[in-house]
């Protein structure tokens, strides 16, 4: 529970745990011409080959905040509420995922902890400090006795 | 002796009667809360529609439940708050915008607030046919002047009698002598609350004896306030079809649509009027005779110095408005409510539901739920002007966050409030070419096939249900040859499809189907492959939400949590996600769905919606047209629309022509958030050929994109013919030529 609370605090303290990932483009035929998104066909859709990284609402941050808080004084209920209420919030950003899943292998609920972290992991950006840490998470989950 | 034992008798059964009776207090059932934060995609126009829709004011904004809108903000006082996972006290709060989100949320000193919330809308409640309704309110709850007037009207000297007021008896007895009938009566609180609670209106002196005594023995039982607080959530106060209207804050939010609390004294004095007749008194039907009745209130109060001159001035001028039936049930929603009381029969019986005063926090949206109401009325209007075929046309809609499970809306039909049918749960009809997507979902995760595979599209002989040939035929009559999988899927191609389904196994699409949340069929019918199978529309929705994500799927959800009449959370229905698919696969399949919207069926959606919003979705259109359908979908939003006719008879519509423009009217209704396209592990993007299916650069004239295994090697095709044209004006063409 600790390092997954340790790493949503260093997010909310909004240090910078991964640089924010290029856009590159979308194509993978090999050609070498400069295009423009005018110059392509109308059924092209962007399908950028990495997710780009992005700010945790300042709301979830809190609810997450307050989720850490109520977990402390062994209010789980509530801090769960508060972290799907985080969820609602921000529901493309993997933090309050992976803060959910770590409440749920606080409880021992195994399977969906192992869910809820593989949802954080797929909204991941690759190689990113999310990534590492829900990795690690599962990791810890995939170990532990059933 | 006999007497002795007659009170006796009485003094068990009225002292049971008072303390053991538990009165029925139907769960209430509550719409998810909006919750304001700084970055929340939200209007002015939006949040005011949303105080309006919760009984707040048009007022100065520093008074409990009014609202005040000013250019870019908006100052309301909220009222307290109460919920399952905590509470907000009242607090006066402003709300600052820009274009489309809130950029500031301060109290009235000025200071941030990081999370508002507003007061749930009660949308309903679960009580037994023919059953009371009411809202109980504790003695510290009742407003000073509403009880004072009350005594003043009703029983002078209610803190003095002893249950009986022999004084006001004998003015009765004497002026209905007089007057040869009966035209008044000397009943004290604790009499009426006697008889309210025995409900016969048997006139005969045994009656009124036995009523006397158990008065009497009511008083010396129990305390003056608490036989006060019992009458003021006792008294029937009016009819609502089967509901009975009972207590004055029920009352206050059903004439109202307001708290008790928050009535002027005008609107005070009109409840208490009502309490001598409710019928007689109608404020419908015999407003005058109601308004007169008040006006004579209204000046008693100012005599008894309730009121100041100014107030009795002010309130006589006021009309007397009372909200329409509309305004009170604009905020009942009884299909949701079905759907709510149907996930909680689960763990609560009936009884439990219909008595014990639960509150229920559901997930519904009430902006979802209003448009989606508004999207399928107004669709259907347009479409009955067609003719006879269309006279009858239903229709029902369900809106879900997928990400959550949650349902936020939900339509049974053209006549919400009617006790009608519920569609959306219980009409099960064939979905037609929405099951393709099941069938192209079960080629990819064969791992022999992939969006831009080929298969035939020709004529073919198979061996149908009922044993004998069967030839699927394509609804534009010819047939294409052989056709990438995305075209056969974005064109919505069945003769392809069912070459595909048979290829990759009936069985095997059976069993997606069933694990992505359908029925389970066995045995399969090839006639599967079109959507010969019958499902209702929330089970479609349950369906699709798998497509949506990374094929992690939480259940369907309409509570989040159940609280006990003392605040205590009994149950709650936590988030929870469970694996359906692989999220590569699903992801390919996307991009095939996002393609419908593109250059397929569901393009038209796409030129009102805009086209930088990625979309995907189906239509589905049932044999003889007797079912249209759309199943969507943006990041935020699912929602799946059916329209037909209750009696299964054709419609002649599509599901472009019946069901997509509902769905297009309440998307843009909604704001959604679009689709963003990163494929995951495993899977590469790229562009091919919308004919051969051979990768090509993505200017060249028909590329499209789909999205295919990492290690998927495709023919190329070098020499295509680039695009000339700007992509909107190709587009333009596409769509109008």
């Amino acid at each position: 529970m600790q390092r997954a609370w340790v790493f949503v605090v260093l997010v909310l303290a909004g240090c910078s745990l991964f640089e924010p990932a290029p856009f590159p483009s979308s194509k993978t035929t090999s050609t070498t011409v400069e295009r423009t998104p005018r110059d392509e066909a109308p059924n092209v859709i962007e399908q950028p080959a990495v997710r780009p990284g992005s700010t945790l609402k300042p709301a979830a941050a809190a609810l997450i905040e307050q989720a850490r808080e109520e977990s402390d004084k062994g209010q789980a209920a509530r801090a769960g509420a508060a972290l799907e209420n985080a969820i609602r919030i921000d529901p493309e950003h993997p933090a309050p995922w992976l803060a959910l899943a770590e409440l749920r292998f606080s409880e021992n609920n195994l399977g969906p902890a192992e869910n809820l972290a593989r949802r954080a992991l797929n909204l991941a950006t690759r190689g990113s400090a999310e990534a590492r840490a829900a990795n690690a998470l599962l990791t810890r989950i995939q170990s532990a006795p059933r | 002796m006999v007497f002795a034992g007659w009170t006796l008798w009485l003094d068990w059964q009225i002292t049971n009667t008072f303390e053991a009776r538990r009165w029925d207090l139907p769960a209430r059932v509550y719409a998810a809360p909006m919750e304001l934060y700084v970055g929340r995609p939200l209007t002015p126009e939006r949040l005011v529609a949303q105080l309006g829709q919760l009984g707040y004011s048009r007022g100065d904004g520093v008074r409990v439940g009014t609202y005040r809108q000013v250019a870019g903000q908006v100052r309301f006082h909220r009222r307290d708050v109460r919920f399952w996972d905590g509470g907000q006290s009242r607090q006066q709060l402003v709300v600052r915008f820009d274009a489309n989100s809130v950029t500031a949320i301060v109290d009235a000193a000025g200071q941030p607030v990081g999370i508002a919330r507003l007061d749930p809308l009660m949308i309903g409640s679960v009580f037994a046919a023919h059953g009371e309704d009411r809202l109980i309110l504790a003695p510290d709850e009742i407003p000073s002047l509403l009880r004072d007037t009350l005594l003043f009207v009703e029983d002078r000297r209610f803190e003095s009698h002893f249950g009986l007021d022999l004084k006001a008896i004998a003015r009765a007895a004497w002026a209905n002598l007089r007057a040869g009938r009966v035209t008044q009566g000397g009943s004290t609180l604790t009499q009426q609350l006697v008889k309210s609670y025995f409900l016969t209106n048997e006139r005969s002196w045994r009656r009124k004896a036995r009523e006397a005594v158990m008065s009497v023995l009511l008083e010396l039982r129990f305390e003056k306030q608490e036989i006060l607080t019992a009458y003021i959530n006792e008294i029937y106060l009016g009819q609502d079809g089967n509901r009975a209207i009972h207590g004055f804050a029920l009352a206050s939010q059903f004439y109202f649509a307001r708290p008790l609390t928050e009535l002027s004294p005008a609107e005070m004095a009109t409840l208490v009027a009502m309490v001598r007749g409710p019928s007689y008194y109608s404020p419908v039907r015999f407003a005058d005779r109601l308004k007169s009745r008040r006006d004579r209130i209204i000046t008693g109060m100012g005599e008894v110095g309730l009121l100041d001159t100014t107030a009795v001035t002010e309130a006589l001028a006021a009309p007397l408005v009372v909200a329409s039936r509309d305004a009170d049930r604009r905020n009942y929603f009884p299909a949701f409510v079905d759907l709510v009381r149907r996930q909680l029969r689960r763990d609560y019986d009936d009884d439990v539901l219909e008595t014990t005063g639960l509150s229920v926090f559901t997930t519904m949206d009430p902006l979802a739920q209003m448009a989606a109401q508004r999207a399928l009325g107004e669709h259907l209007d347009r479409l009955r002007i067609d003719g006879p075929a269309t006279e009858k046309l239903q229709g029902a809609v369900v809106v879900i966050d997928p990400r959550l499970g949650e349902v936020q809306a939900l339509v049974g039909g053209r006549n919400r409030v009617g006790s009608g049918f519920n569609r959306a749960l219980d009409a099960k009809r064939q979905i037609g070419s929405l099951i393709k997507p099941v069938v192209y979902l079960t080629a990819l995760q064969s791992g022999q096939w992939h969006m831009a595979s080929s298969i035939e599209d020709a004529p073919m002989t198979v061996a149908g249900d009922d044993g004998r040939e069967w030839r699927p035929q394509n609804f534009s009559k010819s047939f294409q040859g052989d056709v990438p999988l995305i075209r056969a899927l974005a064109e919505s191609i069945n003769v392809a499809t069912v070459r595909l389904g048979l290829q990759v196994g009936l069985r095997n699409v059976a069993e997606t189907l069933h694990r992505l949340g359908g029925p389970a069929l066995d045995p399969a019918y090839p006639s599967l492959l079109l959507g010969a199978v019958e499902l209702s529309v929330l089970e479609v929705a349950n369906v699709y939400m798998a497509f949506v994500a990374d094929g992690l799927k939480p259940p369907l959800r309409a509570v989040r949590a159940v609280v006990s009449p003392g605040g205590e959370t009994i149950n709650r229905y936590p988030l929870d996600v469970t694996s359906v698919a692989g999220s590569d696969v699903l992801y390919q399949l996307r991009v095939g769905l996002a393609q419908v919207m593109r250059l397929g069926t569901g393009r038209s959606a796409r030129s009102t919606l805009g086209e930088s919003l990625e979309l995907a979705g189906k239509t589905g259109t049932s044999n003889d047209f007797r079912d249209a359908w759309f199943a969507g979908f943006s990041a935020d939003r699912l929602a799946v629309v059916w329209v037909g006719n209750d009696d299964n008879s054709p419609t002649g519509l599509t599901g472009s022509r019946g069901a997509l423009p509902v769905w297009t009217r309440l998307m843009a209704a909604l704001a959604p958030s679009g689709l963003r396209f990163t494929p995951p592990d495993n899977t590469r993007a790229t562009t091919i050929d919308y004919q051969t299916g051979q990768e090509v650069r993505s200017d060249c004239r028909n590329a499209i994109s789909v999205a295919v295994p990492s290690e998927t090697e495709l023919a190329q095709d070098r020499t295509c013919r680039r695009t000339r044209l700007p992509a909107r004006a190709l587009q333009w063409l596409k769509d109008n030529l």
